[in-house]
C-alpha cells in the first residue's frame, strides 16, 4: 500500500541580508549609513585586536574540511576590512542584530 | 538512536562534548554510542547498516567537495555513494555542509535532515561552552522530549538566535562571536525530507 508522507519545506532561519562575493558588486549598493556602520565596526575591531592579548589566538573554529579551519581576532578583523564574504556576513549579522536589539529596548 | 561523533582536533572536541552531553541526556533510548577510535569510516558505515532506520545524531567534520560528513580517520564515513545507510532515516547532522552532503539522502531515500547549509561555526571561548552546547542540543533535546523535526529545529534557531540577541549586547569580542557563530549558525540550520519523530 503507498503511503503518504508529508513532505516539509526547508525551514530556515530568514536570511535578511546576502553577503557580497565582491567588492565593486557592493559598491554600487552601499549606502552612506552601511559605509559608516561598515567603519564604525573596523573601528571596534581594530581597537579590540589592539586590547586584546592574543590577537593571533584561534576564537572560532569552522566544522568544514577535513580539519578545523580557525579565525582570531586579527583573522575576523581582516575579513571584514577585505569584505571577504565572511566579513561582510559578520557585518550583516551585527547590522541586523544591534537593530533587533534597539527595537527590543524597553520604552519606559 | 545512534550518537556518532570524533575528535581529532579542537572542533571536533567541542562536537564530542556535546554528543557526550547528549548520550548522558538519552534516558536509556540509546543504541549505540560510536567515537574515537571506532568512528572510523568503516566503523561509522557498519554501525549504520546494523542499525537500519534508527535516528541517527552525528557531529563532526563535514566537507563539500568530496560530500560527506568525515569519520575519525578524516575520511568521508556518509557521502554521495552510500546515502542509502540513511534510507528513512531521521538524522541530525551537526557539521558543515550536512544540508548539501546529505540532501540526496532525503530525495532519493526518504531520509530527514536536520543540518547545515554552509558552514557550522564553534566558539572556543570557554565562557561559551555551556550556552553553545545548549544551542547545538537544542534541536536533538525537542526530538527526545517527543516534538517532530519541523519543531526540533525550530527550537535549535530559536537557541542560536536568542543566544545571538544576548550577546551582541555585551563587548566587542562578544558581540564579533554573536555574528560569525551564533547569527550564522542560526541562518545555516535547515530541514528537508518528510517532517518525522525519533523511533
Amino acid at each position: 500500500m503507498a503511503t503518504t508522507k508529508k513532505k516539509t519545506a526547508a525551514i530556515t532561519a530568514p536570511r535578511t541580508v546576502t553577503a557580497r562575493s565582491s567588492s565593486s558588486k557592493s559598491a554600487s549598493k552601499d549606502t552612506a549609513f552601511s559605509r559608516q556602520f561598515r567603519k564604525a565596526i573596523i573601528g571596534k575591531l581594530d581597537g579590540w585586536v589592539e586590547a586584546t592579548p592574543q590577537p593571533t589566538k584561534p576564537l572560532i573554529g569552522i566544522a568544514g574540511g577535513k580539519t578545523a579551519k580557525e579565525l582570531s581576532a586579527k583573522d575576523i578583523a581582516e575579513h571584514v576590512k577585505k569584505r571577504t564574504p565572511l566579513g561582510e556576513k559578520i557585518v550583516a549579522n551585527w547590522a541586523e542584530l544591534t537593530l533587533k536589539s534597539i527595537q527590543s529596548t524597553p520604552l519606559v | 538512536m545512534l550518537v556518532i561523533f570524533t575528535n581529532y582536533d579542537q572542533v571536533s572536541a567541542v562536537l564530542e562534548d556535546c554528543a557526550l552531553q547528549l548520550v548522558k541526556k538519552a534516558n536509556g533510548r540509546l543504541t549505540v554510542k560510536l567515537g574515537p577510535p571506532h568512528s572510523d569510516s568503516t566503523g561509522v558505515q557498519k554501525t549504520l547498516r546494523a542499525s537500519q532506520n534508527v535516528t541517527l545524531f552525528y557531529f563532526g567534520h563535514g566537507e563539500l567537495p568530496p560530500r560527506g560528513l568525515v569519520a575519525q580517520d578524516m575520511k568521508p564515513g556518509i557521502h554521495s555513494k552510500n546515502l542509502d545507510l540513511l534510507k528513512n532515516r531521521l538524522v541530525f547532522a551537526t557539521s558543515c555542509y550536512s544540508a548539501q552532503s546529505l540532501a540526496a539522502a532525503s530525495k532519493r531515500h526518504g531520509a530527514t535532515v536536520i543540518g547545515y547549509r554552509g558552514k557550522m561555526m564553534v566558539s572556543y571561548r570557554e565562557n561559551d561552552r555551556k550556552l553553545q552546547k545548549r544551542c547545538i542540543l537544542a534541536a536533538a533535546m525537542s526530538l527526545l522530549a517527543g516534538n517532530d523535526a519541523a519543531t526540533a529545529i525550530k527550537a535549535a534557531i530559536d537557541a542560536f538566535s536568542d543566544a545571538a540577541d544576548k550577546l551582541i549586547k555585551g563587548t566587542v569580542e562578544d558581540s564579533s562571536i554573536a555574528s560569525t557563530v551564533y547569527q550564522i549558525n542560526a541562518q545555516a540550520l535547515e530541514l528537508s525530507g518528510p517532517n518525522r519523530k525519533m523511533q
